[in-house]
């Protein structure tokens, strides 16, 4: 009889234990599931990261500067990213990786510039009545000219100033006999894009900003021919106030100027300036070869006045399409469109 | 006399004991039935999302011209270089009805087809639920079935949700319990949408 119960008590235990061993499997399993789910979930997120930290470090936006990070290890897991591009196109192979799970992405995009506003001549003025004082030996020329600036390239050849207003070409012809070239000269153009409504989005972006009248020290050097910059000089409306660069400057890329500017020392600016104030003033001061190549485009500001002053051996805005189109591809003002995308 | 009463009392304990112990051998039976139906069911879920997530978010890969054929609430007909080697493939995803799924216990459920270049497969989920809905690129729910070439074009992200239930149900002698799991996600295709990056 003991023996009988001995032999039922070890054969319940034995399915209690066969029963919670099942049991906790089952649990184990169900633990399983998720976690590989969110293990999956968060490799995927990774390469994401991956390809979305690469196309911020190419804007070269505010925190993302200098090179982009090939591999990095992110919240637990890991990416590597290679990257290869042939002129507009760019394609990017991104692995995520967290704990045994991995997840690839192989994307091909396009390089865009955002929408640029269009320069019809050495200096545009969508500004009307349009005004444009000479001093000096300031002169303007609409022919085209290579991004150096050195030679013209034979074709492409623009207005030196283009306005919306036709009434205002005549006056500002009389006016800047001697001072301005191109084919023709002056023009008038009425679809002529005004740069406004972009320089909510330039100061944005800007990579310096010069906003307190006064001198600024030194010689500047703006990006270089392959990564052009935006700098923003907003001296305000009241032209007795003046930013005035004391130094020499070269830069590549967008300037835009509200007021009063001077550059008493030499600039040399490959790209394009927009002039978005009531009353600007670019003052060229100095003795040597100051000059613009690309083109000036002032904003449709009503009683917009544009001075351009050239001492010495004078300053020349001359009209380049190459350069114009180098300035367009500032990596702020750059997005990128979706060619292929395979996850 | 005080023999014959030990064995009474003692047949008694024991048949209270056994009762008990087979009473808790059916809720342990019962609760393993349940964390086994629970396990197939997510297990389904998450393999049914995967899929989804798999085959949906390559829509559009490598395809010129329209990219989605078919769009009502519970079937979708697409486009896609499916395994990225230039082949591009039609799938088509069609949900069945409860009378199809006569494999199962549960009257609800019912299969969904997974079709390539027409070639369908039958997939015995346990669902009781799937609907899709599409979005254009504002985001605007688009009334289905789309059938308009241009509205087709206009979709640019898609939401899915589905339900899955056991096949069997747990019955613990007082209830019937179905397990189930539901799933949800808005899913936006990169080579539909064309986002800008």
């Amino acid at each position: 009889m003991g023996r009988t119960a001995l032999f039922v008590v070890m054969a319940i235990a034995m399915v209690f234990g066969i029963l919670g061993v099942t049991l906790r499997g089952s649990s184990r399993d169900l633990l399983d599931i998720h976690s590989a789910y969110f293990r999956y979930t968060n490799a995927r997120n990774l390469a994401r990261t991956a390809i979305h930290r690469y196309l911020r470090y190419t804007d070269g936006i505010p925190g993302h500067t200098g090179a982009a990070a090939t591999a990095a290890n992110v919240a637990g897991g890991s990416y590597d990213i290679t990257t290869s591009s042939v002129a507009d196109t760019l394609w990017l192979e991104s692995t995520g990786a967290y704990e045994d799970t991995t997840y690839q992405m192989n994307v091909k995009l396009l390089f865009t510039p955002k929408p640029f506003p269009k320069a019809e001549g050495a200096i545009s003025i969508a500004a009307t009545p349009a005004e444009v004082n000479w001093a000096g030996n300031a002169w303007v020329d609409g022919h085209n000219y290579n991004a150096a600036g050195t030679g013209l390239v034979g074709w492409g050849d623009m207005p030196g100033i283009a306005l919306k207003n036709p009434a205002d070409s005549a006056d500002i012809a009389n006016n800047g006999v001697g001072h301005i070239g191109g084919v023709p000269p002056v023009a008038s153009s009425p679809t002529l894009a005004d740069p406004g409504a972009f320089i909510d989005e330039y100061e944005q972006a800007a990579h310096y900003l010069f906003n307190t009248p006064g001198n600024v020290a030194g010689n500047w050097t703006f990006g270089n021919s392959t990564n052009p910059v935006i700098v923003i000089c907003n001296a305000g409306a009241d032209t007795n106030f003046s930013i005035r660069f004391t130094g020499n400057i070269v830069g590549y890329g967008i300037l835009a100027i509200n007021g009063n500017v001077k550059f008493s020392g030499g600039i040399n600016w490959y790209g394009l300036i927009v002039a978005y104030g009531q009353n600007n003033i670019i003052d060229f001061q100095a003795l040597g070869t100051p000059q613009i190549v690309g083109g000036v485009i002032v904003a449709g500001n009503a009683g917009a006045t544009l001075t351009l002053k050239g001492t010495g051996a004078g300053g020349k805005v001359k009209y380049s399409s190459e350069a114009l189109d180098k300035a367009r591809r500032i990596g702020r003002l750059l997005y990128y469109s979706v060619i292929e995308w395979y996850e | 006399m005080g023999a014959i009463l030990d064995y009474i009392t003692s047949v008694v304990i024991f048949g209270v004991l056994l009762l008990t112990v087979a009473r808790v051998q059916t809720n342990l039976q019962s609760t393993l039935g349940q964390s086994t139906f629970n396990l197939t069911t997510q297990r389904s879920g998450v393999e049914l999302a995967r899929q989804i997530e798999y085959d949906f978010l390559k829509i559009g890969h490598r395809v010129n011209g329209l990219k989605i054929g078919v769009a009502d609430s519970t079937r979708i007909t697409f486009r896609s270089d499916l395994e990225n080697n230039h082949n591009v493939l039609t799938v088509a995803y069609r949900a069945g009805t409860p009378s199809e799924a006569t494999y199962s216990m549960n009257p609800d459920d019912f299969p969904l087809y997974r079709a390539i270049n027409g070639v369908a497969v039958r997939q015995n989920f346990g669902l009781t639920s799937f609907r899709i809905w599409y979005f254009d690129s504002l985001y605007n729910q688009m009334t289905t079935p789309i059938t308009v070439v241009d509205s087709l074009r206009k979709i640019k992200s898609i939401r899915v949700r589905f339900t899955v239930t056991s096949q069997d149900p747990i019955t613990d002698g007082i209830d019937t319990v179905w397990s189930a799991i539901t799933w949800e996600k808005h899913i936006i295709p990169r080579n539909l949408a064309k986002l800008d990056l």
